[in-house]
């Protein structure tokens, strides 16, 4: 399933290892693991991969990762139905409270109507069904200007690929950003 | 009152594009139903039995004249010409059609009106006491507070999907007006040893089908942590409240299955990490909404006001009408006044668009432009010059709003019940007229004394019949509507839940059984006795055995 990030359609490159035989991997690889074969493997994954993912469901609690974020790329967050808002915390913790730096990626039963809620938790990714609702996403995404409550700061819509996060860019999402602040109305 | 922004114009012309642009895709088959029922219910839009419903928020149940007038504008053009307040401080429409929805979002956002979050899994609209602010008896002004949880909880992106309805209240008096123990979250605003204003914190209450009074998980909160309190308790809640069941995923079950103290603990290490945070309140923004909240430009009027005194004594109907339908205000020479949306044989917390027309050009003349609805279903004008009230009260008359019995046995709190609901399982809104009528004699009713009858039709309890000195509950019996008859529930400081004295009662005994109660309390009260506190000196046994005497 494609992803939308960054404002565009990204290819998934993700490898499940539960669903594929790991010998058959190269070392640079991208891979996801649950939380059970991340803690139960954590050294060998991060000696024979060089990309890292973990999936959390929403009753995993992700306190479990926190001390492993630095070998951990991306965290997957599951919706097994779009209004079980649990994955909305769980975010906001990684961003907030453990300040992970990496791919925040919503999967799972994910509507565009939520889309700037995910985002300001902290979510830069998401699973879409379907490459046609691109334009949809990012109408939701600019929907509205501002916000009553302060949060996550919503990333810019297209950027390009020299923004990576390694350049800071999830740094600008594990604050409050002083232009939302702004427009909270008080 | 709070005046909107540019901000909150431009947050509101956006948010009704989007419900039309939601509503469109439904239409196109884009959404569907399952998807588009939590995003209508978020806009306060149902689909009951005959038609879809309308609830539109009226945030801790204040109002303009202005606002008045457009909900009775509303009434006419998109409705069958009335409204219903509710218990949760709303007016609901009951004939809406789905395609004139965006239209209707639109006028309300003309006027500074909305139907964000009157219903869904979200954070519902704060409820307060609805004389904060004017109330002789208040601590602190508690509509500062609730504007700005108001504010917080508008879209919260973290608190949109939660595992279940969210509600809070707010009271700034002693004497709670606003039933918080009743809610998820109950705030009382409190004085500590040095003098300062903060919030008790009550978790945990609830009525529905396991009713349960809140607890306290904290005496005194620092005013400048309200919101990252507030945050700590729907974070723990989001997390860990149960999802598998919906009639146990409020936060009441929670707090329940893994105790108060416990819980408390969660909360407070949960708010250790953020209690410093952006949340915190600084200073001047609390100041900045306090502007809004100023007392108006009140006349210097020196007490007693002898004109008010000398109709009192020359008019036997009016003086009724201020024992009961007044309650004292701040300022020397004016009253609040309650005018009652109960008439006898009506449909409690009904309005008609004229009605609600006339309340806001009294309001515009009377009361400085201001209204409040309260929980009880009935509308408040809040400053009105005492020399002004009987004059005041005439007009009302004539738009059939003079009756004087708020807190008496006719001032029923009733749900829409099965006339309008999809839940319900019985009908509330005729029971709740037969008993109107039959207790219309208002000196029978001054006789009686303070008392509050509360029906529901159905165990989800809109129509709090828990906490109502006498509860009707609506079951549903082999297909045939009877009522279960509770008493002893209180919704102030003191809050309990009723108890049931017995087997239900088909529809056409219930009127007799109320009347047998009250009977049985005439009988046994002492000298100028309320009802409530002879059923706590007394308990419920005397009351079961007269009622099931013949049974």
């Amino acid at each position: 399933m494609p992803i939308i990030r960054n404002g565009r359609i990204e290819e998934n490159i993700w490898v499940s290892l539960a669903e594929t035989d790991s010998s058959a991997l190269s070392r640079d690889t991208p891979v996801v693991v649950g939380l059970a074969e991340w803690t139960a493997g954590r050294e060998t994954l991060i000696a024979n991969f060089e990309r890292r993912a973990v999936r959390l469901e929403n009753v995993d609690a992700v306190e479990e990762i926190a001390d492993d974020l630095d070998f951990i790329d991306a965290v997957i967050l599951v919706f097994p139905k779009f209004n079980d808002g649990r994955a909305f915390s769980q975010a906001r913790l990684l961003r907030d409270r453990l300040d992970f730096k990496g791919e925040i990626r919503a999967t799972g039963h994910v509507i565009q109507d939520q889309f700037l809620f995910l985002q300001r938790c902290g979510v830069d990714a998401v699973e879409a069904k379907d490459e046609k609702l691109l334009d949809a996403w990012m109408r939701a995404h600019k929907r509205f200007k501002g916000f009553y409550q302060p949060a996550l700061a919503i990333p810019e819509g297209k950027s390009e690929d020299k923004v990576a996060r390694n350049d800071g860019f999830g740094g600008a999402y594990s604050r409050v950003e002083p232009a939302v602040l702004a427009s909270w109305a008080y | 009152m709070y005046q909107y922004n540019e901000f909150d114009h431009a947050f509101l012309r956006d948010r009704t594009a989007e419900f039309r642009d939601q509503v469109a895709r439904r239409l196109a088959g884009e959404l569907t139903e399952d998807e588009f029922k939590p995003l209508r219910l978020m806009n306060g839009l149902y689909l009951q039995l005959h038609a879809y419903m309308l609830r539109v928020a009226i945030p801790y149940g204040t109002l303009n004249a202005k606002q008045m007038r457009q909900l009775g504008v509303i009434a006419k053009r998109w409705d069958r010409d009335w409204g219903h307040f509710t218990t949760r401080q709303n007016i609901q429409y009951n004939w809406i059609k789905l395609d004139d929805v965006p239209d209707i979002l639109d006028a309300l956002a003309d006027v500074e009106m909305h139907a964000i979050q009157t219903s869904g899994n979200c954070i519902r609209n704060v409820t307060a006491d609805q004389f904060a602010g004017v109330a002789a008896d208040e601590i602190e002004d508690s509509r500062v507070w609730a504007e700005i949880m108001r504010q917080w909880s508008t879209l919260h992106p973290e608190f949109t999907f939660l595992p279940r309805k969210f509600k809070i209240a707010i009271t700034g008096s002693e004497h709670d007006r606003a039933a918080v123990k009743l809610h998820d979250i109950g705030l009382r605003m409190r004085r500590n040893e040095d003098g300062e204003t903060g919030f008790e914190v009550i978790v945990g209450g609830g009525q529905g089908r396991t009713p349960i009074v809140g607890e306290t998980i904290r005496e005194f909160l620092p005013k400048q942590h309200l919101l990252s309190y507030l945050e700590a308790i729907l974070r723990t809640y989001n997390l860990l409240g149960r999802r598998d069941n919906l009639y146990k995923a409020r936060i009441k079950i929670l707090v329940a299955a893994v105790g108060i103290e416990k819980f408390a603990e969660m909360v407070e290490e949960e708010w250790e990490a953020i209690r410093d945070s952006v949340l915190t309140l600084e200073p001047e923004r609390i100041r900045e909404i306090e502007r809004h909240f100023a007392p108006p430009a009140y006349e210097e009027i020196a007490e007693p006001v002898v004109s008010f005194d000398a109709a009192r004594f020359t008019d036997p109907a009016f003086s009724a009408w201020t024992r009961t339908n007044l309650f004292p205000h701040k300022q020397p020479g004016y009253a609040v006044v309650t005018v009652s949306l109960k008439p006898a044989g009506g449909v409690p917390g009904d309005a008609t668009s004229a009605q609600m027309e006339a309340l806001a050009d009294l309001a515009e003349r009377y009361s400085l432009g201001e209204l409040r609805i309260a929980h009880e279903q009935n509308v408040v004008l809040p400053n009105v010059r005492k020399q002004d009230l009987h004059r005041f009260w005439h007009e009302l008359g004539t738009h059939g709003l003079a009756d004087a019995n708020v807190g008496l046995i006719t001032d029923i709190i009733s749900c829409p019940g099965l006339d309008y609901c999809n839940l319900a399982n019985a009908r509330a809104i005729p029971i709740a007229q037969r008993i109107s009528r039959h207790f219309a004699d208002p000196a029978l009713q001054a006789e009686i004394g303070p008392i509050t009858l509360n029906i529901s039709g159905c165990i989800n309890a809109c129509g709090h019949h828990h906490v109502g000195n006498i509860g009707i509950l609506g079951v549903d019996k082999k297909g045939v509507e009877h009522y279960q008859i509770t008493i002893g529930g209180i919704a102030d400081e003191n809050a309990a839940i009723g108890r049931i004295l017995g087997p239900s009662f088909p529809a056409e005994e219930v009127v007799d059984a109320i009347d047998t109660l009250i009977a049985t309390f005439r009988k046994i009260r002492e000298q100028g006795e309320f009802f409530i506190d002879t059923v706590k000196r007394v308990g419920i046994e005397p009351f079961k055995e007269t009622l099931y005497a013949n049974h």
